[in-house]
């Protein structure tokens, strides 16, 4: 309210006025006796400025007041909730392992080359059309710029001032009980690294004090570092319960059915011995060595033990390497914990790769590889694990040694925002050129070519053109022609081209079918429009995941030649069918607000019924519908998330298979989240730009012209 | 003209435009009709080659499957068909609920969208922009896999709200009184900032008195039996007074001397409180409030309270169908009066009264029956009589018996938990939760920017004509922008609802038992794919026909009518 009453001054001013609370500055127009006075106006309300838009906004009325605060405590406590899980909780190794997976699939990895080809043609058109219909703020290079330089400096900055964090590796002679399970230390791991590489081990003293501190480990370890850990903090937990359950039963607020609840707790409770004391942490010396994988050679030999040396080793070469680590004779039992540096946990993965064979018909053959790849700095090998007496060698595997503990904040920006930096910075770096460079040519085409009746009329229309083109070559580079380009494996694609591929393939493919229908449903010939009608109605009443269902059904079955159609295109043939009804009714919105004067005009100067379809109705038409297409493109991109329950691998399908590998098992949120965040970007863009065509393109180049 | 030969009739016809349409729809009618009868036959032909004749007498077999939501009386004995129904029966528990709460929360939302608050309605596109703009898969399989998923067990359930006990204190009855008296003074006329300072003010006074009174009650005493002299409470009497005449004469100006009243009311009345507190003439200590939680969720699904209809049930219906009838005359009478009078009655609001009355009059009347001395009790296969009580104290009762033999005709049961497990309430289970959060939510978002649109569509001119001839803010939402925006409203909202309705197939991605997920289970045990397939489109077909059909009947009655 916009009053100046002053309870406390002696000479009240006037009350608020009798308006409602949304007419501000009601005080000013109540009539009142003590206007007329001298000096007793209210001193003029701020309209302006910062402390006003808070005011108006935020504090207009008592009840605006208590929204405000409700609505301020809800959105500070979800931002501060996600932006600790994505800082703290979440483990972005799911998302950064399988970014490849994500974007294409299981795409031969020998042709990704025609991926990111067709990822700059994209870049290209897209730099193009900028240029010819907008221009680039100041703000908008300045935001690209800080953008590629983030990219590319952040990662080698982080690198040289953060340290990797420590690996722990338990070694000891007892088992280690926690919870149900119990687990021994590996008396030998294997690991391997680069030539040069600095191995450094060491007693982990910081972690020997009490619980507290075994339980505040952060970084890798093995299995049995990490029951310890669990352990360690499960009895902290324990402990923190039971002394909540006595404060609560010492208070007298608690129902009788609570009270019984909680005392029956509060017995079940049995908290185990400090796992400090019953596993004398740190206290027996371990005899380390380290071999060569191959050769079994020692390279480095040492008794570790608390207050005592480290074990300090520089890597003679790149390979596999095995630590072996026992406690030393005569030490007693207990568990010691080490704490290593430049051994990393390894992710195993198979893969297929195509290599030559003259012996096949086609002069290759696909083989299976094993490739193991070093968590902290994605570095990959193929070679053999080292295998002793009793089989491989055990290595820290990632499923084992998922970062535990909150990350701390610089670790985050070293194993995740650095590796994810450093894995896509040749790409941002090609798209930023590649947008620049069609930026250039737009502007270029411009200068030599000028439109003398609009201005920037031929890059526009070259870019609708290239628009239009850049779908179906970005196709041909990916699907292949043969020869030089080879054709690809359609079952092999998926993740983010797979999506694309399905929703532009949908809208693009549609459009015939779809015209025809709009057309076919406004026809005057009555078996036409109802049968237009009854397909479209049909169409629209059924959801699709049925339609796809059906298509994936019946096409195999329609004849034997079809039988053997892959899975993708009986689904791109679903959606088309599918995606055509609904284009025909956006078409035929449009066809409904072409005035019937143009008919009329086009009827006067003689042209037949299909001229006029063609070169009168339909371009005014399609052009009053762009932003109802793109809507329907839209929804169009997120229903291709259906594919994944016909078993396609779609973004969603791809984050399916992901979060059911054992490695990745319990990442579900990172995930999806990701994919999520994937389709958000794509359809909250898509749809700001529709809207700005709606605002400045072709809606409003309708309405002038009626 | 005359003299020119004129063709041959037959070349006539030939050249007549209607004859060649004819023609050309007969070819096209022709071409499509062959065009299906060969897929038809060729897939015929090859499900016959896979042993697998497509017909729809296998929905008379044994479905030999379970299906982990069904209304009871299903079981893997059970025809394909009956499995078919159950699962359309899964798929209309989630459309019919799940459009009601999407329209609940969409509306809100919507309204938030347009505040003035600039927190909330951020708020508000903030939540319609992620929903839109992410796939329903996406967010369907968000619901079940992770947050149903995250769910605690059964004997860590999040309750809504906490089994706790609350403590209420006589004074805060105060309050109420207070912002009463408040509100009835001010009327549009009070500054909100003067209100918030005279509660403050109040409310120091209340509190401070009460730790006063507290403070110098000696437990153990006698009451009234405390000390007049304390100084403490002279102390308090004192300030009280001083307030009493502080506010005499801040009321003093004629614009505020409408708050002198209940000012001078609110201190009086908490002199006089302060005393009897003192004197120990009210009870200082508070009323022990057990609450219960109406909602349980866990991992193995939701609980919610039951309203059960009883024994006594159909009684009292038949008072309020009565009510309801007597209403219906009360509206058909009195519109007409106003209608030929243009006398303002708020007949809405007898009517009304009139279903609350006899509903009430009815309950008590029911209620008064008194109950049977004695009730049949199954134990263990005899069947003896005992009295209620005793048969409910030695847990012989079934919910269901317990709600036939009660006195009151309906009963709301709080769920009530037994270890694992739950006596009463309504079990969900967590992937018709999930659906039905998932769906409603989602639509929610579409369903909120409909109504922004539809209530912007309504031109400001409306409101500030409405408000110039007097009309109270509510009623001008009501009579002018509501009805108007609903037009606008009306249409995209039943595409909305149908969208619904198709998106409820998602269940499959959760595996809850609806009409798609059920009919792939029936296609891949009898082996009768397309026959299944093209009954699922069917019926989806006919669902979205009726809420089609819905939606057009309610946009025709809501048009202009113009003459």
């Amino acid at each position: 309210m916009t009053t100046g009453v002053d309870p406390l001054s002696k000479t009240p001013l006037p009350p608020s006025s009798s308006g409602p609370p949304s007419t501000p500055g009601g005080a000013s127009r109540t009539p009142s006796i003590y206007l007329d006075e001298p000096g007793r106006k209210p001193a003029p309300v701020l309209e302006v400025g910062a402390l006003a838009w808070i005011r108006n906004n935020l504090f207009r009325t008592w009840f605006d007041t208590l929204l405000t605060v409700a609505a301020s405590v809800f959105a500070v406590s979800t931002v501060v909730g996600l932006l600790r899980w994505v800082f703290v909780e979440a483990n972005w190794y799911a998302i950064i392992f399988n970014l490849r997976l994500l974007m294409v699939g299981r795409f031969e990895q020998e042709y990704e080359w025609r991926a990111q080809l067709a990822l700059l043609l994209f870049a290209f058109v897209g730099g193009f059309t900028l240029a010819a219909f907008s221009r680039l703020t100041r703000t908008a290079l300045v935001l690209i710029a800080v953008v590629v330089l983030m990219v590319f400096a952040l990662p080698p900055i982080i690198n040289a001032t953060i340290a990797l964090p420590s690996t722990y590796l338990a070694a000891g002679n007892v088992e280690i009980a926690s919870g149900s399970a119990t687990e021994a230390a590996q008396p030998q791991l294997a690991f391997f690294g680069l030539q040069g590489e600095e191995i450094r081990i060491d007693v982990a003293s910081d972690l020997s004090g009490d619980d507290a501190a075994l339980a505040d480990m952060h970084g890798f370890g093995d299995v049995a570092a990490n029951t310890l850990r669990a352990g360690a903090e499960g009895r902290l937990n324990l402990q923190e319960q039971r002394e909540t359950l006595e404060l609560r039963l010492s208070g007298d607020a608690l129902t009788t059915n609570q009270r019984e609840q909680f005392t029956a707790e509060l017995e079940r409770i049995q908290i185990p011995e400090a796992f400090t004391d019953t596993y004398s942490v740190n206290q027996v010396p371990v005899l380390v060595r380290v071999l060569n994988g191959e050769s079994g050679d020692v390279l480095a030999e040492g008794v570790v033990e608390q207050g005592g040396n480290p074990l300090l080793l520089t890597l003679p070469e790149d390979g596999w390497f095995i630590i072996e680590k026992t406690p030393a004779e005569g030490g007693g039992e207990g568990v010691t914990l080490l704490e290593t540096q430049g051994i990393y946990p390894v992710i195993q993965r198979d893969t297929t790769r195509l290599i030559d064979d003259e012996n096949t018909a086609s002069g290759t053959r696909r083989e299976s590889v094993t490739e193991f790849i070093r968590f902290s700095d994605m570095v990959m090998t193929e070679a053999d694990r080292p295998s002793g007496e009793n089989g491989d060698v055990p290595i820290v595997q990632i499923v084992d040694v998922r970062y535990r503990g909150d990350t701390l904040f610089p670790h985050y920006l070293r194993l995740y925002v650095s590796l994810f930096f450093r894995l896509i910075d040749v790409a941002v770096l090609l798209i930023v050129i590649a947008v620049g460079v069609g930026y250039i040519a737009s502007l270029l085409v411009e200068r030599f070519f000028p439109d003398v009746e609009q201005p920037r009329g031929r890059p526009q229309r070259w870019a609708v053109w290239m628009l239009f083109a850049a779908p179906v070559v970005a196709f041909i580079i990916l699907y292949g022609i043969g020869g030089p380009l080879p054709f690809t494996d359609t079952q092999r694609w998926g993740g983010l081209l797979l999506t694309i591929f399905l929703s532009i393939s949908g809208i693009v493919l549609s459009f015939p079918l779809g015209l025809l229908l709009a057309l076919g449903r406004r026809s005057s010939l009555p078996v036409i429009s109802q049968f237009s009608t009854l397909y479209i109605e049909f169409v629209r009443g059924v959801p699709l995941i049925t339609v796809l269902f059906m298509s994936q059904l019946l096409v195999p079955l329609v004849s034997p030649a079809l039988a053997e159609v892959p899975n993708i295109i009986r689904a791109m043939i679903g959606i088309i069918l599918f995606s055509a009804a609904y284009l025909a009714e956006n078409v035929r919105g449009g066809l409904q607000s072409v005035p019937r004067g143009q008919i009329e005009a086009a009827k006067a100067l003689s042209l037949s019924q299909a001229q006029i379809s063609l070169f009168i109705t339909l371009p005014q038409a399609l052009r009053a519908v762009i932003p109802a297409l793109v809507g329907q493109f839209i929804s169009l991109f997120k229903d291709t998330s259906l594919v994944a329950i016909v078993g396609l691998s779609d973004l969603l399908g791809i984050a399916q298979i992901i979060y059911a590998q054992v490695e990745f098992i319990g990442l579900r949120r990172e995930v999806l989240l990701f994919v999520a965040l994937i389709y958000f970007v794509f359809c909250y863009s898509m749809g700001a730009v529709s809207r700005q065509i709606e605002r400045t393109g072709s809606g409003v180049m309708r309405r002038q012209q009626i | 003209m005359q003299n020119r030969a004129s063709p041959s009739p037959l070349l006539n016809i030939l050249r007549d435009e209607r004859f060649i349409q004819a023609i050309l729809q007969i070819i096209f009618a022709l071409v499509v009709v062959t065009v299906f009868a060969l897929i038809a036959v060729s897939v015929t032909d090859s499900l016959r080659d896979a042993n697998l004749t497509p017909s729809f007498s296998y929905l008379n077999n044994r479905a030999g499957f379970d299906i982990g939501e069904n209304p009871g009386w299903y079981t893997s004995d059970n025809t394909f068909f009956e499995a078919f129904v159950v699962g359309l029966i899964n798929t209309l528990r989630i459309v019919v609920v799940g459009l009601i709460l999407a329209t609940i929360i969409g509306v809100f939302v919507g309204i938030f969208l347009l505040s003035s608050n600039f927190l909330l309605r951020t708020i508000a596109r903030v939540y319609v922009e992620i929903l839109r703009n992410t796939p329903l898969a996406v967010q369907l399989t968000v619901w079940y896999f992770i947050v149903m998923f995250s769910l605690p067990v059964v004997q860590r359930s999040i309750t809504l709200p906490n089994e706790s006990v609350l403590f209420l204190a006589f004074r805060w009855l105060l309050y109420p009184i207070l912002v009463w008296l408040i509100l009835s003074y001010a009327k549009g006329r009070l500054n909100w900032r003067v209100a918030v300072m005279t509660v403050a003010a109040a409310a120091f006074m209340i509190e401070g008195g009460f730790w006063l009174a507290v403070r110098s009650v000696d437990w153990a005493a006698v009451p009234g039996k405390a000390d007049l002299l304390d100084p403490v409470f002279l102390l308090y009497m004192l300030a009280s007074l001083a307030a009493m005449a502080a506010a005499w004469r801040f009321t003093a100006p004629a614009d505020l001397r409408g708050l002198r009243q209940p000012a001078l009311g609110i201190l009086l009345g908490q002199l006089v409180g302060g005393l009897l507190l003192y004197f120990n003439l009210v009870p200082l200590a508070a009323l022990r409030v057990e609450v219960f939680p109406l909602i349980y969720a866990n991992n193995r699904g939701f609980v919610f309270p039951q309203i059960l209809t009883t024994g006594r049930f159909n009684e009292w219906m038949a008072f309020v169908i009565v009510g309801i009838v007597v209403a219906a005359f009360i509206i058909t009478y009195f519109r007409r009066v106003v209608e030929q009078t243009g006398r303002p009655i708020p007949y809405g609001r007898y009517a009304l009264l009139s279903v609350i009355g006899f509903a009430v009059v009815g309950w008590v009347l029911v209620r008064a029956e008194p109950a049977p001395a004695t009730i049949p009790v199954d134990q263990e296969g005899e069947i003896t009589y005992l009295p209620i009580a005793e048969a409910r104290s030695n847990d012989l009762l079934t919910t269901r018996e317990e709600a036939l033999y009660s006195r009151s005709p309906l009963l709301f049961i709080l769920p009530e938990r037994t270890g694992l497990n739950f006596r009463v309430g309504l079990r969900v289970s967590p992937e018709y939760m999930a659906l039905l959060l998932g769906l409603a939510i989602y639509t929610s978002a579409f369903i909120a920017e409909i109504v922004r649109a539809g209530i912007q569509a309504v031109p400001y001119g409306q409101v500030e004509a409405a408000r110039s001839i007097g009309l109270p803010y509510t009623r001008v939402l009501r009579l002018i922008v509501l009805p108007q925006a609903l037009r606008v409203i009306i249409p995209p909202l039943g595409n909305q609802y149908l969208n619904l309705t198709k998106n409820s197939s998602l269940a499959v991605l959760i595996a809850f038992a609806d009409l798609f997920q059920v009919t792939r289970t029936i296609m891949n045990t009898s082996g009768q794919s397309v026959p299944g397939m093209l009954m699922v489109m069917l019926t989806y077909l006919v669902l979205s026909l009726i809420i089609a059909t819905g939606t057009n009947w309610f946009n025709r009655r809501l048009r202009f009518v113009t003459n």
